[in-house]
């Protein structure tokens, strides 16, 4: 894929032991995020790519959750061999996380400023006055009106387009090297997503960090993403810059939810949706996961797994009928 | 400020605190309110009734019970206060520890706890105190010691459900470790519930007391409690009731006291009730 990469996820494998199975919430996911960049994961609604951005911090709720296999290689370091005492110097400081509900991720009980400077304080010496004015600093960062103000409100005064700049005022309070957007608009409505989006993009220019960027819209996911990955079913399903990927997708998964996404520019009546429902993740699919939900699906769709091949240059596809219909097979 | 704008809406509550405030005054007070000595002896007006020389009438050794009763009002408030703080810091770390850590250290310490929960608090303290002796001291801690299950449980459950919130993960997020999390970000969010619980708690706590002195395992003769005077004057019911009528009316009034300052606490914190 790219150079020199800041994450690079190998086989990764996160299950939930459940009374009811064991749930492969990410199932052999490969995904690399290279440096400065900013790597969209889209899919739908329990196609655990959440999920995966929990596995890189750790942050699986343990139990029922448990990384089985894989690496997590963050500049070539494996953050799955680390012990939890090192994970912590990591967590906020190399990797931070943005979520989607800002009114939740903030505690009730204590002022913006208190929650910003923990963090702060978490990481890095300093004395309070110190502490303090790089709390403002990072509030300026985010374009907040009044930082001065702000630090002494509790979450509850902020509306959510605030507080999801407080939110990523925090996260990015350490200088990560990797931020990690978990739908972070999602909860937000459509002017304030843009102006956050704005705001992330400029940060990224500014600040040269990496993004992984998780959302189910792939409006957002063209506006901020360099590169993309889709995600079905706890796997990785295609892999591309983000023009290729929506101008000419390959898998049928992505070109079915590029047909469910409404458009400005061309005129249609209907949006396409796709058939049936995500699979049931204790007990998936044999083959290709997608295949009793896909229009292409053949024989050997039913009995064997693809993975994910190279079609193009730089365009990572996993199927099967793509590969005999456009005869890649050499890739 | 907007707690107290709610709390002050609930009329109840607001005599509960008026009263305690004067409960709380009678008691640091006592040697100065009192009008004559709690253990000075007359034995010439022995059990007389109320008079203008004894407001409340005199005990069966001629000790005025005015000033038995005030000087009473200490050991119920020590007593209710320092078995609270015991059980809610005692109860209020196991439940914190149970609920956050959960698997093994949450079986360990409530099935702990549930052995304690499964006697009758009372018959518990009685037991405690029949074993440690009596005095301020044990009566404090063996009520503490019954009341902390109930603490434990509270706490648990309230902290049960804060963990999930996503403030909790965000703060994971940004490399804060769990102890930590622990006490800055879990426990200032339960707090409100323990202090409800722990207000109610104090009335329990002051039931027991007089429940253990009445029975003779409380406050030891000649101390002044509420209980004790109600034990003391059962042998004269029927003939002299103000003996343990006015400890019991005292009782009663600070039991309710409590319970009316913690119910409009409980209001004033529930947010359910907010939007009224």
């Amino acid at each position: 894929m790219a150079d020199s990469n800041i994450l690079e996820i190998i086989d990764l494998r996160t299950h939930f032991f459940t009374d009811e199975g064991v749930v492969k919430a990410v199932d052999g996911v490969n995904l690399t995020v290279p440096e400065g960049e900013s790597v969209g994961l889209v899919g739908e609604s329990g196609s655990g790519k959440s999920m995966t951005a929990f596995s890189i911090l750790r942050l699986i709720p343990d139990p029922p959750g448990k990384i089985v296999s894989g690496q997590i290689l963050l500049r070539g370091q494996d953050l799955l061999k680390l012990p939890e005492r090192q994970m912590r110097s990591i967590r906020g400081k190399k990797i931070s996380m943005i979520f989607q509900e800002p009114s939740t991720s903030m505690n009730p009980s204590f002022t913006i400023g208190s929650q910003i400077e923990e963090a702060i304080r978490f990481h890095q010496e300093g004395r309070a006055s110190d502490v303090r004015e790089k709390a403002l600093a990072v509030l300026r960062s985010v374009k907040i009106p009044d930082p001065r103000r702000i630090l002494s409100q509790y979450p509850h005064e902020l509306s959510g387009g605030m507080l999801q700049r407080v939110m990523i005022a925090i996260a990015i309070s350490c200088e990560p090297d990797l931020l990690i957007c978990d739908e972070p608009t999602t909860a937000l409505d459509v002017s304030t997503q843009a102006q956050i989006i704005t705001l992330l993009n400029e940060l990224r220019s500014q600040r040269k960090t990496s993004f992984l960027f998780i959302t189910h819209d792939l409006g957002v996911l063209s506006w901020i993403c360099t590169y993309a990955a889709v995600m079905y079913a706890g796997k990785i399903v295609e892999y591309a810059d983000i023009r290729s990927l929506i101008r000419t997708p390959r898998h049928p998964y992505t070109r079915a939810l590029i047909g469910a996404s409404p458009r400005l520019d061309c005129d249609r009546d209907a949006l396409s949706s796709i058939p049936g429902t995500v699979p049931n993740l204790i007990e998936p699919p044999a083959g290709c996961r997608f295949h009793p939900r896909c229009g292409r699906a053949e024989t050997i769709c039913s009995s064997q797994t693809p993975s994910l091949k190279e079609e193009e240059r730089g365009h990572w596809v996993a199927c099967f009928t793509e590969r005999n219909g456009d005869g890649a097979e050499n890739a | 400020m907007e707690l107290y704008r709610r709390f002050k809406k609930h009329s109840m509550a607001m005599v509960g605190v008026i009263v305690l405030a004067v409960l709380v005054f009678v008691g640091i007070f006592a040697p100065f309110l009192a009008p004559k000595d709690p253990y000075q002896m007359e034995f010439g007006s022995t059990l007389s009734a109320p008079s203008l020389a004894h407001p409340m009438g005199t005990d069966h050794l001629g000790r005025d019970l005015l000033s038995r009763v005030i000087y009473g009002t200490r050991v119920s408030l020590l007593v209710g206060l320092g078995s609270v703080i015991v059980a809610a810091f005692v109860g209020g770390l196991a439940g914190l520890f149970a609920g956050y850590f959960g698997r093994f250290v949450d079986i360990i310490i409530m099935r702990i706890l549930d052995v304690v929960w499964a006697f009758p608090p009372a018959l518990l303290a009685l037991a405690l105190v029949a074993v440690w002796g009596p005095s301020l001291t044990t009566v404090i801690f063996s009520i503490g010691v019954v009341s902390v299950p109930q603490y434990a449980r509270i706490v648990r459950a309230s902290v049960l459900s804060v963990k999930e919130k996503d403030y909790i993960l965000a703060a994971r997020a940004s490399g804060i470790s769990r102890s930590s999390i622990m006490f800055t970000h879990v426990l200032p969010n339960i707090l409100a519930p323990l202090i409800v619980v722990a207000t109610l708690g104090i009335a329990t706590s002051i039931m027991i007391e007089a429940i253990l002195s009445f029975l003779g395992l409380g406050m030891q003769p000649p101390a002044s409690s509420w209980g004790l005077m109600i034990s003391e004057g059962q042998k004269y019911l029927r003939t002299f009731p103000y003996y343990s009528l006015f400890p019991g009316l005292m009782i009663m009034i600070t039991v309710f006291a409590f319970n009316a300052f913690g119910d409009g606490l409980r209001d004033a914190w529930d947010p359910k009730l907010k939007t009224q």
